[in-house]
């Protein structure tokens, strides 16, 4: 090989192979981050389709849940403090929505489907606002949704074979296609609570 | 005729005075007790606000002779990241000096399991608390619906 046919080789084509491989690569890159930004941002729906059971042990499935936004509360009927708390706030929310709440479904979610039966439900909500609907059933089925949002829940032990549940106490907001768009924590302030909920609808 | 209201207007505000706590023992005052109206559950939770006038501490060790249910603890429950948990005081909660501690819904409560009669609306629960320091007494829980956080917070 002479003298320039190698610096060819080394000022042309070797910069050129290397500019293309970076331009692939950058390519690559950009299409993977692309993916992960998708998932992360958007996308946190409810995975796959379930079969529950609501306080009139009537059966709800995730085309149920589709078409219109919802609030979902994740608890159980022997907390004695959050749950009734957070349910009695929700109940409020929804009362100074006025005609605007029929837009949107709620639902109470149960993470103890141990002593939360179709019946238990039904009585616990009678304290509640009527447009707030409860869920319940086989714990895998409930565990879409639970994972689906990823919900904190975890049975803690008492004394005399009782137990209480760890669980995330956040209201959680989902809009017609079941993708979470956003929260409202135990303490919301009243005011940003009916924003965030208006902003479904 | 003036008198009259006169009278009757100190003694309101004589009584209301005396009653400005409900319980005293020692130098703890107790008041605002109410417990949960349940529905359809057998548990329920106790609240109240005890106030510690005096220079020692004192403790709520444990709440006794409840004819109601089977089972009563004190809890603390706390909100990590978000996640509610809800743990016994197994040593008791402490009512520090010259101080006032709330036994209020995402705090402290008592908490009553396995009720043999459900909570209702107009009647009365006893139950005796029992202080390290300052002794034993017997009061009495109002029932209460739950309240909301907006409620509660318009409330104090």
């Amino acid at each position: 090989m002479n003298t320039f046919s190698r610096s060819i080789i080394y000022y042309i084509i070797v910069p050129i192979i290397v500019l293309l491989i970076l331009f692939i690569v950058s390519i690559f890159i950009g299409s993977q981050n692309k993916t992960f930004q998708n998932t992360n941002a958007k996308d946190i729906i409810i995975t796959s389709d379930f079969e529950l059971y609501d306080q009139d042990n009537k059966k709800v499935t995730k085309a149920d849940i589709l078409g219109s936004p919802s609030v979902l509360f994740f608890g159980f009927t022997y907390c004695p403090d959050v749950c009734p708390t957070t349910l009695q706030s929700l109940s409020v929310l929804i009362g100074q929505l006025g005609k605007g709440s029929k837009q949107l479904k709620f639902y109470f979610i149960s993470v103890d489907p141990e002593r939360d039966t179709p019946e238990a439900l039904k009585q616990y909500l009678n304290s509640f606002h009527p447009a707030i609907k409860a869920l319940t059933g086989d714990p895998k089925q409930l565990d879409v949704l639970i994972k689906s949002y990823s919900i904190y829940a975890k049975k803690v032990p008492l004394e005399n074979n009782n137990y209480t549940m760890d669980h995330t106490s956040s209201l959680i907001l989902i809009d017609k296609n079941t993708n979470l768009v956003g929260t409202i924590t135990y303490d919301e302030n009243i005011d940003v609570a009916l924003a965030k909920l208006k902003n479904l609808y | 005729m003036l008198k009259k209201i006169l009278i009757t207007l100190s003694l309101i505000t004589i009584s209301s005075s005396v009653l400005a706590y409900e319980y005293k023992i020692g130098k703890l005052e107790i008041d605002h007790l109410y417990i949960r109206v349940t529905t359809g559950t057998n548990v329920s939770a106790g609240f109240m606000t005890i106030e510690n006038e005096g220079d020692q501490p004192d403790k709520l060790l444990s709440v006794t002779n409840v004819s109601f249910a089977k089972q009563v603890e004190i809890h603390e429950t706390t909100m990590d990241n978000n996640v509610m948990k809800m743990r016994p005081l197994n040593q008791g909660l402490t009512i520090p000096a010259k101080s006032k501690v709330q036994l209020k819904p995402g705090s402290y409560h008592i908490m009553f399991m396995g009720l043999t009669e459900p909570i209702v609306k107009d009647k009365k629960y006893k139950a005796s608390l029992n202080f390290e320091q300052s002794g034993s007494i017997t009061i009495e829980f109002d029932a209460e619906e739950a309240k909301g956080y907006y409620q509660e917070k318009h409330k104090h």
